[in-house]
């Protein structure tokens, strides 16, 4: 779950309205450890408005922690007074996007509701609060589990080699891309896909099969993370992209996405300068 | 029992090229093709488990094969982790392999006309595969991990019957109830909601209501995800969504609220698709931008008390029921127990009056009896019935018949009952003997007579009664 461009019929503590003038509600989550079966996460609470606190020490609200996956089912709460909580999350019972939201919820229906700091649009309105209302929200950045994938077997590849049925024997159809959410995908037609799979393993034609299809493929992914890369950024390969520039001291986003290198030159050495391996390696290829 | 996954390269170019392949479903026996199209073996053994056979196809409708098989599967592949079994490649080697046939038979693809390309190929996809990227869209219509799925999110450990919910929920219209309650609304994945969900279906059911899919379960669904929208439904108990369900469904029936109406262009879609290949789709929401449209006056809140139920057409589980012995000119009323209620045995003239409705008459053991009234009862006295029943059932094991046994046989409420007995205790003869310990049938009538003198109305019904009974025993 996450809460956006939602209308509520009563003041709402949040970055996307002004009932209230000053103050706000924010939950920072943070990984504290990760094993195969647990991730335990933590999470600070803050919240800068008097009234609201009143209310939470006086017992009429508490803070909640939405947990969701909705990929597997998954979706808890979290009910707690204090500033800090933290909770194992049990790798089994998600796989991929875990959504996080934090809230303040009344605990009971609250009458006549006051806040020095609400907005002068409710001055003077008589406001009642019904139980199980999200008084103030705080959209957490999602977590990726990502170990998952591997559960059944070990298929860590990001990119997928798919050969397409000819119609006859004169079709001849071009090399196409496209990104789904676990992999990138190469379409080629299935002669090509055979002789792929037959030389794949081949040690000496790594870099030429590297350069012929994942050196446009990626130039392909380059050019439509630098259209929209939000639109990716929840999909496995970016993550491990992410994960794998990170260990090098760069962000993928700013140094790499929007980074002043021509993609031709990220491609190239994110595959480790295939093409001049390829000359090089021409000879074994033939004697082969 | 092999289980094996599929590899996702065969995956991809299965569903890359099923404009091509779908036939294939239609007219393959066996699932040699994909071999054979794909170039090399498409399957990896995953796990050994113990063999188990899904639900017969020739013994049963294809929704209770289904509803079968949600407890079948689920029963059969607990141990697989929620994370495996969102996973593709898991449901697309089962769908695939090892339960190829199986499926066939289950979508009739021998018998199956073709249609359109697009259609066709497009139901292959969501039934054998996963049909987009979505994997929470393709688990709720891929068809076997619907099944593992319904059962998972049903299944109560806790309960002696550890599918009680799905029982609830019922085979009928099983695939549309699994869109609107677990597919369209994420708000189901709560175990508190969920219970709350099926408590209010089973309200209507103990009760002999039936629902309509649409107007009814889908509507109040929708009535969730809106009300879901201003207040967060997790933090409500269960109860409390039972009591939402309830009064909006009551609501419904009565004529106060239509179905929530949303201009949306998704509905459709799930209109067209639920009708070319049996499969409910809607984009699953979950409270987004629907706060406005309702508001729920939750000061209001209080329990149901199932009085505002329309009256029903005719006599059914959790009625009372008044009927006229024509024989002893007196009218007898019997509460019906709801239908889920085995705490005691129903007696012969209740099974009559099933069915029936006011004025009709029937015949039990030479006496003719005339349906005067009936009605709902109310959840208090249906409560107060349950609280009855392990003494009833004491007594019922006793072969006499002592005359407050008696009294609630003939289908008196526990109330008079009880003023019945404070009248008996109070009120002696000169002998300091209670009316029950008399035995001689003058003593009794002059007894009788004496207190007709100086008694109430209702002590005086209460030796009227004594009399029948009395003459019931002789």
């Amino acid at each position: 779950m996450e809460i956006k461009n939602r209308l509520f019929p009563y003041p709402v503590l949040c970055e996307d309205t002004d009932d209230y003038i000053e103050g706000e509600f924010r939950v920072e989550p943070e990984v504290i450890s990760q094993n195969m079966s647990h991730t335990l996460v933590s999470f600070r609470i803050s919240l800068d408005n008097p009234g609201l606190k009143s209310l939470i020490k006086q017992g009429y609200a508490e803070y909640v922690i939405h947990i969701e996956c909705s990929n597997t089912s998954f979706r808890t709460v979290l009910h707690t007074f204090s500033d800090e909580e933290s909770y194992y999350l049990n790798n089994g019972k998600v796989n991929g996007d875990v959504a996080l939201v934090g809230m303040i919820v009344a605990k009971k229906e609250i009458a006549n509701y006051q806040n020095d700091r609400l907005n002068d649009d409710y001055d003077d309105v008589n406001l009642t609060i019904p139980r199980a209302a999200i008084m103030a929200y705080c959209n957490m950045p999602r977590l990726n589990i990502l170990k998952n994938y591997e559960e059944l077997s070990q298929e860590e590849s990001l990119f997928s080699v798919i050969g397409n049925i000819k119609k006859d024997q004169n079709e001849e159809l071009p090399v196409r891309f496209s990104l789904d959410s676990d992999r990138i995908k190469i379409f080629v037609d299935a002669e090509v896909r055979d002789a792929y799979i037959a030389y794949q393993n081949n040690v000496a034609m790594r870099p030429l099969i590297w350069s012929v299809l994942l050196i446009p493929a990626l130039t392909f992914m380059m050019e439509e993370l630098r259209r929209d890369y939000e639109a990716y950024e929840n999909c496995r390969w970016f993550i491990k992209f992410s994960a794998f520039y990170r260990q090098q001291g760069k962000d993928f986003v700013e140094d790499v996405i929007y980074g002043e290198n021509p993609i031709t030159d990220i491609v190239q050495e994110l595959l480790q300068l295939p093409i001049g391996k390829t000359f090089l390696n021409m000879q074994e290829m033939i004697g082969d | 029992m092999k289980l094996c996954f599929m590899k996702q390269d065969a995956i991809d170019f299965v569903k890359h090229n099923i404009d091509r392949l779908y036939i294939h479903y239609y007219q393959d026996e066996t699932n040699d093709w994909i071999e054979e199209e794909y170039g090399s073996d498409p399957f990896i053994d995953f796990m050994e488990i113990p063999d188990f056979e899904l639900a017969s196809l020739d013994a049963m409708s294809i929704g209770e094969a289904d509803f079968d098989n949600c407890k079948i599967l689920y029963n059969n592949l607990r141990n697989l982790s929620e994370s495996q079994a969102s996973d593709e490649r898991l449901w697309a080697g089962l769908c695939n392999g090892t339960f190829y046939s199986y499926m066939r038979a289950r979508y009739d693809y021998p018998n199956r006309e073709l249609k359109k390309k697009e259609t066709d190929a497009s139901a292959v996809l969501s039934r054998f595969f996963f049909s987009d990227n979505n994997r929470r869209t393709g688990y709720f219509r891929n068809g076997l991990a619907k099944c593992w799925w319904v059962g998972r999110s049903t299944f109560d450990k806790d309960n002696d019957n550890h599918y009680e919910r799905l029982d609830i929920i019922g085979a009928n219209d099983l695939t549309t109830k699994v869109s609107d309650i677990f597919f369209s609304n994420t708000f189901s994945s709560n175990q508190t909601i969920l219970s709350g969900i099926c408590n209010a279906l089973k309200y209507f059911k103990d009760r002999g209501i039936s629902l309509d899919e649409k107007d009814h379960i889908r509507a109040s669904m929708k009535y969730l995800n809106a009300v879901g929208g201003s207040i967060l439904l997790d933090t409500l108990t269960v109860e409390e969504i039972t009591k939402l369900i309830v009064d909006r469904i009551v609501y419904i029936m009565e004529g106060q609220f239509s179905d929530i109406e949303f201009e949306n262009e998704e509905d459709e879609e799930y209109e067209l698709e639920e009708s070319l290949l049996d499969v409910s789709d809607d984009d699953t929401t979950d409270n987004q931008t629907r706060a406005s449209g309702e508001s729920v006056d939750l000061s209001s809140w209080t329990v149901n008390k199932g009085n505002d139920l329309l009256h029903p057409e005719e006599i059914t589980y959790g009625c009372w029921v008044n009927v006229l012995d024509e024989r002893k000119n007196v009218v007898l009323t019997y509460h019906l127990p709801l239908r889920s209620d085995a705490s005691r045995k129903w007696y012969p003239i209740e099974e009559e009056l099933m069915g029936l409705t006011i004025g009709q008459r029937f015949l039990l053991s030479g006496n003719c009896y005339k349906v005067v009234d009936f009605g709902r009862d109310t959840d208090e006295t249906l409560a107060h019935q349950q609280d009855e029943k392990e003494i009833e059932i004491e007594e019922s094991s006793s072969e006499k018949i002592d005359f407050y046994e008696w009294l609630k046989r003939e289908g008196f409420n526990k109330r008079v009952i009880d003023l019945f007995r404070l009248y008996i205790e109070t009120i002696v003869n000169d002998a300091g003997q209670s009316l029950l310990d008399m035995e001689d049938e003058e003593s009794i009538q002059e007894f009788i007579d004496k207190r007709k003198s100086v008694s109430t109305t209702k002590e005086r019904t209460l030796y009227k009664y004594y009399l029948l009974y009395r003459k019931d025993q002789s």
